[in-house]
């Protein structure tokens, strides 16, 4: 027993140093992903705060019907008429710094489906900051905005069928952006629709009769984007809350398990008021819960990373059976503990290459098999693969607890097992990203992910498939 | 005569270990693995415990839920209920101010050994 408990002490030293290494491991690199980002926005920012004030200034009369010539014709030559420029009076807003910060942190931060791109050019037709961060650095800006840049005033543009080369959509908004009255740039605002956005289209509709000053219409129109912006803002704030609220929970749990595991035998194991057994008990404890920091660790930067597009992704052949043979062995043991069977035969089965990239296409497959066993109290997983001729998809089935409609319509977001009450999550099954990360996983790699069917108390059917590489 | 303490706490592994240290110094433990289960218990007990220890984030019924319940019940409104919790922010340290706790404790920032002294000064 003496020598046991000699033997014990540096496991127990070793055990915690490994919580000290882990917990300033997991906090530096969800720090540096987070301060990375904010680099990146800053650096970004520096080159918006040359743009301290939107002046816009003149006024012209509109029309929905007037063509981009009759624009020509009668946005600039109507001539200005003083100055217009933003502010709480006029808008009811709390400040025009305000106003900007977030339409600026929009341009580098939102994807929005309904717009398709935010850009704002330099008078050097360059594009300085842009909501599609592969046009940074582009120089290709359409008629329109060499119109603004040669004096033209703001216009708005619906798209002529006929006009082919336009990128958007719907609808373009053009702005000239004037410092103290000189032209510094011009914002140009992509549409997908003009449906979704119906305060601006009100305004737009609005603006086609009746006579208003040009300025004043297009600050209005970018003021409502503005508050547009704002809301979608605040929304993200939130979710980044979310997020770090539950990922240092996540975190702290097994922390709290290492460090009670540890202390307790340090304290009670001398004194023999606990037993031996009970003293590898917590070892084994303790070093269940630090395998599971590390995992939820590398979940969230895996996350941080996919959602940043900094993970690279290959795509080469990749033999999904053979993944899947491997994934299969890899989980066995798990499945075993919980005595439940994994129903997968690939005998005779033919190769099957898929379009990915082969730790990736192994990441989601391995997700979706831990996942379909973690909710499973009885039953088998069953995996089988169907070719469609274009893709190969995998079906993952399980026999497990099922997920009501209501909650189906969750899968696939972050944390979506949190449903409609964050506290009332079943915490301890996963961290709540698995699903989250198949989804950025197969969507890089041209795929589609999805649950097939799922009924309470029956089971859920998960699939994922990939184009075929080739047709065997 | 022993004191009680009813802790739920769906982290099996954590109800394991500061169960055990309770019950070593000296408490009996009453346990329940989520929130349903601790309600339900709730509902049958003949006896109020000394203190409640609520995690906050539970399957079923969150701890926040289970306090109102615990406020509403006769026998059990004026038993000392701490929050044990890893879902820490300041809205929710406020919330359970507010609403009425004893204590809103960081799971990770205590060890049993901390939480039993924290629970015989509350009780003695």
């Amino acid at each position: 027993m003496k020598l046991m408990h000699k033997a014990l002490v540096p496991t127990i030293l070793l055990l915690l140093g490994l919580v000290v290494f882990l917990a300033l491991f997991a906090r530096h690199a969800v720090e540096e992903a987070v301060l990375l980002k904010e680099l990146e926005r800053m650096e970004k920012t520096s080159q918006n705060a040359l743009l301290p004030e939107v002046h816009l200034e003149g006024e012209a009369t509109h029309s929905e019907e007037s063509t981009h010539e009759e624009e020509e014709e009668s946005g600039h030559e109507e001539g200005f008429e003083g100055e217009f420029i933003l502010n709480q009076e006029d808008f009811e807003h709390p400040s025009r710094e305000e106003s900007q910060r977030h339409f600026f942190r929009y341009l580098q931060e939102f994807k929005d489906p309904e717009i398709e791109k935010v850009t704002l050019w330099s008078k050097k037709l360059k594009i300085i900051s842009s909501s599609n961060d592969n046009d940074e650095g582009l120089n290709n800006p359409t008629p329109h905005v060499q119109k603004i840049l040669s004096g033209a005033d703001s216009f708005f543009v619906k798209k002529d069928l006929k006009e082919t080369s336009l990128h958007y959509k719907n609808i373009a908004i053009f702005v000239p952006l004037k410092i103290e009255g000189k032209l510094y740039g011009v914002l140009e605002i992509c549409l997908n629709t003009d449906e979704i956005l119906a305060p601006v289209k009100k305004y737009l509709d609005n603006i086609v009769f009746v006579t208003i000053s040009a300025g004043a219409a297009t600050l209005f129109v970018v003021y409502l984007l503005n508050n547009y912006f704002i809301g979608k803002s605040m929304q993200l704030a939130r979710n980044k809350e979310d997020f770090f609220a539950i990922a240092s929970h996540e975190m702290r749990t097994p922390l709290t398990s290492i460090k009670g595991s540890t202390s307790t035998i340090l304290t009670y194991y001398p004194e023999k008021k606990i037993t031996e057994a009970e003293m590898l008990d917590f070892v084994k404890q303790a070093h269940d819960s630090s395998v599971r920091l590390i995992g939820i660790a590398n979940d969230y930067i895996d996350t941080l990373r996919l959602e940043q597009g900094k993970s690279p992704f290959k795509t080469e052949s990749v033999d999904i059976v053979e993944i899947i043979n491997s994934v299969v062995a890899e989980v066995k043991s798990m499945a075993d503990e919980k005595g439940l069977s994994i129903k997968w035969d690939s005998t005779n089965m033919p190769k099957y290459a898929v379009l990915g990239d082969k730790d990736r296409v192994r990441q989601v497959v391995y997700n979706l098999a831990t996942n379909a066993i973690h909710y499973t109290r009885q039953g088998s997983i069953t995996i089988t693969i169907e070719n469609d001729g274009k893709n190969l998809k995998t079906v993952v089935a399980d026999t497990g607890i099922g997920i009501d409609p209501e909650n189906q319509k969750l899968l696939f977001q972050k944390f979506q097992q949190a449903g409609k009450n964050v506290l009332s999550r079943e915490a301890s099954l996963s961290v709540g990203v698995g699903l989250y990360i198949c989804k950025l996983l197969v969507e890089n790699m041209k795929g589609k992910v999805g649950l097939l069917k799922s009924e309470v108390g029956k089971g859920s059917e998960f699939y994922f498939s990939l184009p075929l590489a080739d047709n065997k | 005569m022993a004191k009680t303490i009813f802790m739920a706490e769906d982290d099996s592994f954590l109800l394991k270990i500061f169960g055990k240290v309770f019950t070593l110094e000296g408490f009996d433990l009453k346990v329940a693995k989520n929130g349903t289960e601790a309600k339900e218990a709730m509902t049958q007990m003949q006896e109020a415990p000394s203190v409640f220890l609520l995690d906050v984030m539970m399957p079923g019924m969150s701890g926040f839920e289970l306090f109102e319940y615990i406020k509403s019940q006769e026998k059990l409104k004026n038993v000392p209920v701490i929050f044990f919790t890893n879902l820490y922010s300041d809205d929710d340290a406020k919330k359970a101010k507010d609403m009425g706790a004893n204590m809103y404790l960081l799971k990770s920032d205590n060890y049993p050994q901390d939480v039993v002294a924290k629970i015989k000064s509350l009780i003695s």
